[in-house]
């Protein structure tokens, strides 16, 4: 299974980076070409598989699209056993300085807790809030609303 | 702990001993006092004529500056008419001479102030004040005299100030008083934010925090005004730090693997405080004891429980919880137990705050994609809202309950925020100090 889902997002790889990169044709070996990330790589983590999950208005439920790409980083965590976790829980700006502190726990414990259930041990996981601090996106609208409203999946490798 | 700045100018004068004497004796029996109804609403300002202090020994400077601070501390209320004749026949040239009172009645003036500054030749200033009935040609209150270092001049200023308000309201007073705060610098998404104490008109600023420091957010004052509770990311987590103004140490509270801790304020007594603890998905309210370290948990709902503020009396505390779906308003007795809600009007309500007065909790409210910043009687009961805008939040009480402060944000990627506040009325609605946020009214100075 574990094996099945690493060529699966070998196969994802080369095919996000044949879409967005410019290769040149040259003499070289294939598998030197640039921008391919091996699975082991933190660019792999932080990249590929992605360290963000977002959320809807006032919510700390995972969605299938968090849960999915929180699957992948819970196989790519329990492959890298090297790395600690810090997971932050952030909130768009509509709602109270203190609420919506308590929000980003609740967001950043809901990553944890499904990290745990697909077996990262939970002493590697911390998590922290900065509530509406420190907003990704600043217009006033859904569009950035919506970008806002995140839990992010940071690594530090021990 | 750790030692923050070096003492400035400002707290060195802060143990500024005011001493407050008679200057003139006997009580003046008015049948029908000058007073200002401030409850009905909307007013008719009060005309109060206010020429220059009568300065002695080269004080001019002071004099000017003393009158400007009492004329913006009494127009600021919006109760007062403040008439500035500057013209020969309107000059206080002695502070004992008696008052022609016809000539301020010809300008339609209700209320004179007339006032002086002396120096004996020391650092020291003393400041004496009369106030005046002029239709029916009496003294209000008796004539006091102020005196302090030249530096404390703007406080001397306050709390001439404040006996105006104090004896033409009836109200208590207010304008001796500070505010602490958090400074903005930089866009919304990489805002520095730094611990600032003010006086309650914006001067005499003291940045507590550097700029380079971690982030902060939400001090309270202590109730002796000595001491704030704040919100530090200093440990990578937000944790609730205390902090001593005048020697700058500080401590943090609460530091245990896993919890974040928020939303603080302290007891009547200053010696417990309330807060956020959220460990794993919950956020509950907690109390602690400063002194034992001793943390007793008030809450334990599954919902966000959070914004806790005491009563005046320190028997209930009044916190936002969304338990029944969306955020409301909810009191408890302040050792924990039942909490009873408060709050029923459309929309959400978070981040109560209890009056000085003890009748009285302010709120910040959303509904229908706006803010508000409003009252309620402390049964829930008489809901006013007192502002509307893209973002209000965080009311403070002034130190007499009739003004509040709180933080409005405006929208979009070149959106700030800035301090405002509001008569508990409803009017006068005016900025304090732009990019600032998370405001904390002190008690009065003593």
């Amino acid at each position: 299974m574990k094996f099945f889902f690493r060529v699966i997002c070998m196969i994802m790889t080369a095919l996000i980076f044949a879409c967005t990169n410019d290769i040149e044709e040259t003499n070289g070996n294939p598998s030197t070409i640039n921008g391919l990330i091996d699975f082991e790589e933190v660019e792999y983590f932080t990249e590929v598989i992605g360290q963000t999950v977002l959320f809807d208005i006032d919510k700390a439920d995972l969605n299938d699209s968090a849960r999915y790409i929180l699957i992948s980083q819970a196989v790519w965590l329990n492959e890298n056993n090297e790395y600690t976790i810090f997971i932050t829980g952030y909130a768009d700006e509509q709602g109270t300085r203190g609420y919506n502190l308590a929000l980003g726990a609740k967001r950043s414990a809901a990553v944890r807790d499904f990290l745990i259930l697909n077996g990262v041990k939970e002493d590697r996981l911390q998590t922290s809030t900065f509530g509406k601090e420190k907003p990704l996106k600043i217009c006033s609208s859904e569009k950035c609303y919506s970008a806002n409203r995140r839990a992010v999946t940071a690594i530090r490798r021990d | 702990m750790k030692k923050l700045f070096n003492n400035s100018l400002i707290l060195k004068i802060m143990p500024l001993i005011l001493v407050l004497s008679l200057v003139f004796c006997g009580t003046f029996a008015v049948s029908q006092p000058l007073k200002i109804e401030i409850n009905k609403g909307i007013i008719e300002p009060l005309p109060l004529a206010l020429p220059s202090f009568v300065a002695e020994n080269n004080l001019s400077e002071i004099g000017e500056n003393l009158t400007s601070v009492i004329i913006d501390d009494l127009y600021g209320t919006g109760l007062f008419k403040i008439i500035e004749d500057r013209t020969q026949a309107y000059e206080i040239t002695n502070f004992n001479k008696p008052i022609r009172f016809g000539d301020w009645k010809t300008i339609n003036s209700q209320a004179l102030l007339v006032g002086s500054v002396s120096s004996n030749g020391t650092t020291n200033i003393t400041v004496k004040f009369r106030l005046f009935d002029v239709f029916s040609e009496t003294q209000i209150g008796n004539g006091l005299k102020f005196s302090g270092p030249k530096k404390g001049w703007r406080r001397i200023a306050h709390k001439i100030a404040d006996e105006v308000y104090s004896r033409l309201t009836g109200e208590q007073k207010y304008f001796d008083s500070r505010v602490a705060f958090v400074a903005h610098k930089g866009p919304k998404n990489n805002l520095k934010k730094r611990l600032v104490l003010m006086d309650y008109d914006g001067a005499n600023q003291v940045f507590l925090t550097n700029e380079e420091d971690f982030l902060v957010l939400a001090p309270r004052f202590s109730p002796n005004g000595n001491k704030l509770l704040f919100t530090s990311y200093e440990s990578g987590f937000p944790q609730i730090y205390l902090l001593d103004i005048r020697s700058r140490t500080k401590i943090i509270l609460q530091e245990n693997p896993g919890e974040m801790s928020f939303s603080s304020s302290f007891s009547p007594n200053g010696e417990d405080i309330v807060f956020s603890l959220s460990a794993g998905s919950n956020t509950d309210i907690y109390k602690l004891n400063i002194a034992s370290n001793s943390r007793s948990r008030l809450t334990s709902s599954v919902a966000i429980d959070t914004a806790p503020s005491f009563s005046p009396d320190g028997r209930k505390v009044v916190f936002e919880s969304d338990r029944s779906g969306t955020q409301q308003l909810y009191i408890m007795p302040s050792s924990g137990g039942n909490a009873k809600r408060i709050s029923f009007g459309k929309g959400s309500y978070g981040t109560p705050f209890w009056a000085p007065t003890g009748n009285l909790i302010a709120f910040t409210k959303q509904n229908e994609g706006v803010f508000h910043i409003g009252i309620m009687s402390s049964e829930g009961l008489e809901e006013t809202l007192l502002t509307t805008s893209f973002l209000d939040e965080g009311p403070t009480w002034s130190p007499n309950g009739r003004v509040i402060m709180f933080t409005r944000e405006t929208s979009g990627s070149g959106g700030s925020s800035t301090l405002y506040s509001v008569d508990v009325t409803g009017q006068n609605l005016k900025p304090v100090r732009a990019n600032s946020s998370d405001p904390s009214w002190s008690k009065l100075l003593n």
